[in-house]
């Protein structure tokens, strides 16, 4: 009888324990936080609609659910474009839609927080983050991703790998016989594309004739970021430049051929936006999911597990925005989260001859 | 279609009294059969006429009436642009898949070229490979740094093609759609009275002069039919340029249609919609002209897995050029890419420089088995294609009942109904249904799961699936229906008692047929994809635009044993095989 009584008490302790450990508030959060807790946890399922793909996106969920038992996470990767198209179209018809909006396309996720789709929920994490990724504090920029040249180190000689956008341009031209037809991009008229492809010619004084040179020396669009990265690293094209810098480790773990350079310059940085969602079915759930992703456990994950990039100057990760600010300092230009964005990019008019001017460019006009 | 008017007259005379009671019951089943399968197909192509005469997605409220999205395409030069490199496909493919899939029912039905047999039953593969999956695998085949090319090079010193330009994307496209003409060419040949070919060789004609001058001229139907058919085809190409053409700037009217998903930062519906009315427009006149040359003499457009009946005629001195050329046509659309196909799943890289056979390995397949979304769309695509094929079959043998020795113009609206969802490329109508499901109340439950990918797939291959329903049900004499009036069974007994259990190996055929056609689809699922509704197809459209062109080989690899699969069953059961 006593055996079975001090089982019981040491079983007790320890779910005890096991349970205010599992419910630990970080350090700094408002005190009523353990409310927004316990809501979270009634409200049971959260909804997820990312662009970040499952598979890496599986140990920030996986650890999001051990911090908080009792909330099941349902995790939708999906493409920017349908990612817009879901929210938009489930809004209308009122339907059940996302509670937390995590996009890697800038552009349409600054579209839907500026267009109400979003609500505005002030983290506790806001200190830690740089001013130009919060807006009005609703949509947060999230990663740190340095859009950089991927190119194919077997079949490139040393000297030839060019650091900076000019030098690019000038090496497509001078030497034709190494790069000719062997470079390529993004087509603009695609996702990202166009944002990358604009702040390039607001930061890039010759933009315009770096463009001209690379269409000179025949230079190939890609509509798939995958077939890009597969063609340099298969050799049939020599460098890709507006890579996303977070998909080049694992493409390099998998073909040693491949390596990247982040110009010198300038390099573009973007970052994936975060929000919770207007009509959010379990806002509490969404507002913890969005305080993890932006707290300091949650961003070394992103840089480690997940592979992306880390926006938090106290993360000391391989992958972060230090370690860049580190190598590149003044050289880094954040796209900014906000509406000077939705002015650059989303314009319809300005979208349209911004194309017209590229495929022109291109070939020579 | 129409059963002989006056047998059923008769019948109806012995059943004596209650006979005009009795036939008006069941054409009132019928009409109103009519009305729902009416109601249900021609929801997503008015829906999307209704969204081309907004300037905003139809559900936002400041969307209004107004011709500008018209406007906006009709002063797009690269619409005009991707017209005309649609026509200059259409034609080119027509041009090359025409000459060459005749020739090759000639070759196969009428000669004896050695092998025929097993030649047969490969011929027809390449209308159940995806068009994606066959474009990939030309990539890796004969791209720049592909394999053959590679070793090519290594012999040569050059590669003398290019697999992104518009002229291979032709050839590729016409090489690949021979078996459509072969299918008809085929069947009508194995129709044909072999006494007038022995009539032309008794007085000393050559072989090719008997199949230029005799054999083919009597089936010219048959080819012009295909030909439409082709021309048809070519104009809904998505996959195939998808892949091939964005390299050398190629558009079509569908990968036109696909890009302005982005092109105006966010989703243009109205211009999209606008496009595909467009191409409804060229569609649906060809789907209409191919009713007429089918009811002609391509109706019973099958191909037994037994052999022929009639003396093949002798090829002598062309025997082994024959077959070498038959050899030729399949290594170059078969064999080519899909051994890329196959090579580059297993492998992790490859190209200028890699030894392959250093290189092999299966993780690419093990690594598939980490995403959940990839395990859920393989099983997902089996489930489909498996029930819901069994299913699809169900709904379509209604439908065919529906016609089935209806008198009137019924048969004939219903035929009309049902092929405009032919006309609409597969893209749109995943939009559509993924519209109706999110704004139709009772719906809505049904949208995330594979209920509605289904319903999707079902409409758009319900003209297919009706034929397949339709050529098996004509085998029934109706004497035999008859025998069941007269003795004073109703419709409805007489259709379970006597017709579907005549049927039953026709259906099962069938339903091998749409597992295969469920199988291989891969634009309807786009728009639709999401949690739960992911199917191969439409996931390797998304990974190839995302990256991980690994799990694209690997999941390719499985999406072609799948259908392989069910081909073997097929033939091997003797179902007669439609295109």
């Amino acid at each position: 009888m006593r055996l079975l009584s001090t089982l019981l008490l040491g079983a007790s302790l320890l779910a005890g324990t096991a349970a205010t450990a599992a419910a630990d508030i970080p350090e700094g959060y408002p005190a009523d936080y353990s409310k927004m807790v316990e809501a979270a946890k009634a409200e049971k399922t959260l909804r997820v609609y990312s662009t970040t793909d499952a598979a890496s996106a599986q140990s920030l969920v996986n650890d999001f659910k051990s911090m908080y038992p009792g909330i099941e996470v349902e995790y939708s990767d999906i493409s920017s474009a349908e990612l817009y198209n879901r929210v938009i179209s489930e809004a209308a018809a009122g339907q059940a839609s996302a509670d937390v909006v995590w996009t890697s396309g800038m552009d349409t996720g600054m579209r839907l927080a500026a267009d109400g789709y979003a609500q505005a929920y002030a983290t506790p994490e806001k200190a830690m983050l740089p001013e130009w990724s919060d807006w009005k504090d609703t949509a947060y920029g999230t990663t740190f991703e340095p859009l950089v040249f991927l190119y194919n180190a077997r079949l490139i000689p040393e000297g030839s790998v060019p650091k900076t956008h000019a030098e690019l341009a000038r090496y497509a031209t001078e030497k034709s016989d190494l790069f000719g037809g062997k470079i390529a991009t993004y087509d603009p008229s695609r996702t990202l594309g166009l944002m990358l492809n604009v702040y390039d010619s607001q930061y890039d004084p010759d933009f315009w004739d770096n463009l001209k040179a690379l269409g000179k020396s025949g230079m190939k669009i890609e509509a798939s970021s995958g077939s890009m990265m597969e063609k340099v690293g298969s050799g049939e094209y020599l460098l890709a430049w507006n890579v996303i810098g977070s998909y080049v480790p694992p493409l390099m773990k998998r073909n040693p051929s491949v390596n990247m350079v982040t110009p010198s310059d300038y390099t573009l940085v973007m970052s994936r936006i975060a929000f919770v969602a207007k009509g959010a079915k379990s806002p509490n759930a969404a507002k913890l999911f969005l305080d993890y992703l932006l707290s300091k456990r949650g961003q070394t994950k992103i840089a480690t597990d997940a592979g992306l990039y880390s926006i938090r100057e106290d993360v000391d990760v391989e992958q972060s925005a230090g370690k860049l600010r580190a190598q590149l300092g003044d050289a880094l230009r954040p796209i900014p989260v906000g509406e000077k964005l939705l002015e650059d990019v989303m314009n319809e008019q300005s979208r349209v001859k911004f194309l017209r001017d590229f495929q022109n460019a291109l070939r020579g006009q | 279609m129409r059963s002989v008017a006056s047998n059923s007259a008769t019948a109806d005379a012995y059943a004596g009294t209650g006979r005009h009671r009795r036939r008006l019951a069941p054409d009132l089943v019928r009409i109103a059969g009519l009305v729902v399968v009416a109601v249900v197909v021609l929801a997503p192509i008015a829906l999307i006429a209704y969204q081309s005469v907004l300037d905003g997605p139809f559900f936002m409220p400041k969307a209004t009436w107004s011709l500008s999205s018209y406007a906006f395409v009709w002063t797009d030069p690269e619409f005009f642009q991707a017209l005309r490199t649609t026509l200059l496909l259409a034609a080119g493919m027509v041009a090359i898949s025409v000459p060459l899939g005749a020739i090759l029912a000639f070759l196969i039905v009428r000669t004896d070229l050695p092998g025929r047999r097993w030649i047969e039953p490969l011929i027809l593969a390449p209308i159940f490979i995806s068009a994606i999956v066959l474009a990939f695998g030309y990539v890796v085949a004969i791209g720049p740094v592909g394999f053959i090319s590679l070793w090519f090079k290594s012999i040569f010193g050059f590669v003398p093609w290019n697999v992104y330009s518009l002229g291979t994307l032709i050839v590729i496209a016409g090489l690949s759609h021979a078996p459509h003409v072969y299918l008809y060419t085929a069947s009508a040949l194995k129709n044909l009275n072999p006494e007038v070919e022995e009539a032309a060789r008794t007085v000393g004609a050559g072989v090719w002069r008997v199949a230029f001058t005799v054999s083919l001229p009597l089936v010219m139907p048959a080819i012009v039919f295909s030909g439409t058919l082709i021309f048809l085809l070519g104009f809904e190409m998505f996959g195939l340029v998808l892949i091939l053409g964005d390299q050398g700037g190629i558009v079509v009217l569908t990968t036109y249609l696909y890009k302005l998903t982005n092109l105006l930062g966010t989703p243009s519906y109205h211009l999209m919609a606008v496009v595909a009315i467009v191409i409804v427009l060229v569609t649906l006149p060809l789907v209409l002209l191919q009713r007429r040359l089918l009811r002609g003499t391509a109706r019973y457009a099958t191909v037994r897995g037994k052999g022929m009946a009639h003396r093949p005629l002798p090829l002598r001195k062309w025997r082994w050029p024959a077959l070498a050329l038959v050899m030729l046509w399949l290594t170059l659309t078969i064999f080519l890419p899909l051994a890329g196909l196959v090579l580059r799943s297993v492998v992790t890289s490859w190209g200028e420089g890699i030894g392959v056979l250093d290189a092999l390995t299966f993780s690419n397949f093990e690594n598939l088995f980490q995403y959940p979304n990839l395990v859920r769309s393989i099983v997902n695509t089996i489930v489909l294609a498996a029930i819901g094929g069994a299913l699809a079959v169900v709904v379509y043998t209604l439908v065919a009942l529906i016609a089935h020795r209806w008198q009137g113009k019924g048969p004939a609206v219903l035929d009309y109904v049902v092929i405009t969802p032919r006309a609409m490329p597969g893209l749109i109508a995943g939009l559509a249904f993924l519209w109706i499901f999110l704004f139709v109340p009772f719906l809505t439950s049904f949208r995330s799961t594979l209920i509605s990918l289904w319903v999707a797939y079902t409409v758009v291959w319900i003209a297919y699936g009706m034929r397949l329903i339709s050529s098996t049900l004509m085998q029934v004499g109706p004497e035999l229906e008859e025998a069941g009036r007269v003795t004073g069974a109703g419709l409805g007994r007489v259709t379970c008692d006597i017709t579907i259990p005549l049927i039953r190996y026709g259906l099962l055929g069938s339903w091998l047929l749409i597992f295969m056609t469920f199988t291989r689809e891969y634009s309807t699922g786009v728009y639709l994809l999401g949690p739960n509704t992911e199917v191969i197809g439409s996931m390797i459209v998304s990974l190839f635009g995302s990256g991980g062109l690994d799990l694209v080989a690997a999941l390719s690899v499985i999406n072609v044993l799948l259908t392989g699969l069910a081909l073997v069953l097929a033939l091997k059961f003797g179902v007669r095989v439609h295109a």
